[in-house]
């Protein structure tokens, strides 16, 4: 939906001028999620009130709700994934509400951020695309990692570095990272990612006074299910990058930037980008 | 012993491949980055993998933080909520 409807215009247009959007995860609605109470309480509500209007209901759902807080519409999300559909849906709402187009009243923001965290954390992006062969959804995907101060030692050469110097990343560290390595699928509860093979090394290109350049390489072979259901699928990917970094009581890492030489799934390809992105600070 | 022969020479050969199989699994690099053009490689991957603005047209929608807020300003503004559930995270394309 991301890459699909909600990125034609028609659907934003709309959205923006006639509607109150939201979006709200499952996990988040569950009884330990991070949803406010309220929003779990009113969501609740309305699901049995559209179940018995007989409306669709499903936890991957398009709705649309009456300013008084009834629900009026719905569809599943893959008729809802048809922009030619949500848009209809979305008219009968303005037909049916009288609504006149305006604003949007909430100013739209960048939806993916990095996340707070401490002061001289080390924050990774990493960005998951198809490249060929299929085997994984279309769009692209994303996820934020983040070092705290006191780990990022665990990412460079132990002692003081020289050309030539190799190290292996501390293995807990690594599989914060290799584990976000797999294309867009439909399972993303990363606790489910079986590591089966994992590698990344660093060997010293440069030093010149405290500033360091070297080499990351990394190996992952993974087992990653499609959806949530066991279907052997495994990611298999080598990636290459680079380290920049000043020696010191406190390393501080200046760039750190990976990209996957082949990654596949599925028997399709697909790419990984990872750099390095400014913290929120807490 | 010419069968035996033939079946010894199968059976190595076959754990040769086996054995080569298990060492090359993982997909070759087609074309490994020297270190000479380590970072010239690893920039433009990434330069050429990043989300790009269309692929974020997504944060052109001016979503609410909650479906209470949501309901807030829909009873205010009289227009109507469109709520879009999930499993998974949208905002970061893992859905």
């Amino acid at each position: 939906m991301r890459t699909g409807p909600f990125s034609q215009t028609p659907v934003i247009e709309k959205l923006n001028a006639c509607f109150v959007p939201v979006y709200l995860s499952q996990e988040d609605l569950a009884a330990e999620g991070t949803a406010l109470a309220s929003d779990k309480q009113a969501y609740q509500q309305m699901i049995r009130e559209a179940a018995g209007k007989g409306l669709s209901t499903g936890t991957v759902h398009a709705f649309v709700l009456a300013p008084e807080g009834h629900p009026l519409d719905s569809l599943h999300v893959a008729e809802a994934a048809k922009a030619k559909t949500l848009l209809a849906m979305l008219d009968r709402a303005i037909a049916k509400l009288k609504v006149e187009a305006g604003k949007p009243l909430v100013a739209p923001k960048p939806q993916s951020c990095a996340p707070e965290c401490e002061p001289g954390s080390l924050v990774l992006h990493l960005t998951s695309r198809p490249l060929a062969g299929g085997g994984s959804w279309d769009g692209v995907s994303e996820n934020w990692i983040v070092y705290e101060p006191g780990e990022i030692g665990g990412l460079l050469s132990p002692g003081k570095p020289a050309v030539g110097m190799t190290w292996k990343i501390d293995e807990k560290l690594a599989t914060r990272l290799l584990t976000h390595v797999y294309p867009v699928t439909e399972n993303n509860d990363v606790t489910k990612n079986q590591i089966l093979e994992q590698s990344l090394t660093g060997r010293v290109l440069s030093v010149e006074g405290n500033r360091v350049l070297a080499r990351l390489d990394g190996r992952l072979k993974m087992r990653h299910n499609f959806y949530h259901k066991d279907d052997g699928n495994t990611v298999e990917a080598t990636l290459t990058g680079y380290v920049e970094f000043e020696t010191g009581e406190r390393p501080r890492i200046k760039s750190l930037k990976l990209a996957t030489q082949k990654a596949t799934y599925g028997g399709g390809e697909f790419g990984v980008a990872v750099t390095q992105a400014a913290a929120a600070s807490r | 012993m010419q069968i035996q022969y033939h079946s010894l020479f199968r059976g190595l050969a076959v754990a040769v491949c086996l054995l080569a199989g298990g060492a090359i699994s993982l997909p070759a690099a087609e074309k490994e980055p020297t270190d000479a053009d380590l970072k010239v490689w690893t920039d433009g991957k990434v330069a050429q993998w990043r989300p790009t603005a269309a692929e974020r047209r997504f944060d052109e929608i001016g979503w609410s933080e909650s479906l209470t807020a949501a309901r807030q300003l829909s009873s205010e503004s009289g227009r109507p909520v469109f709520l879009f559930t999930l499993d998974g995270r949208i905002a970061i394309g893992r859905c």
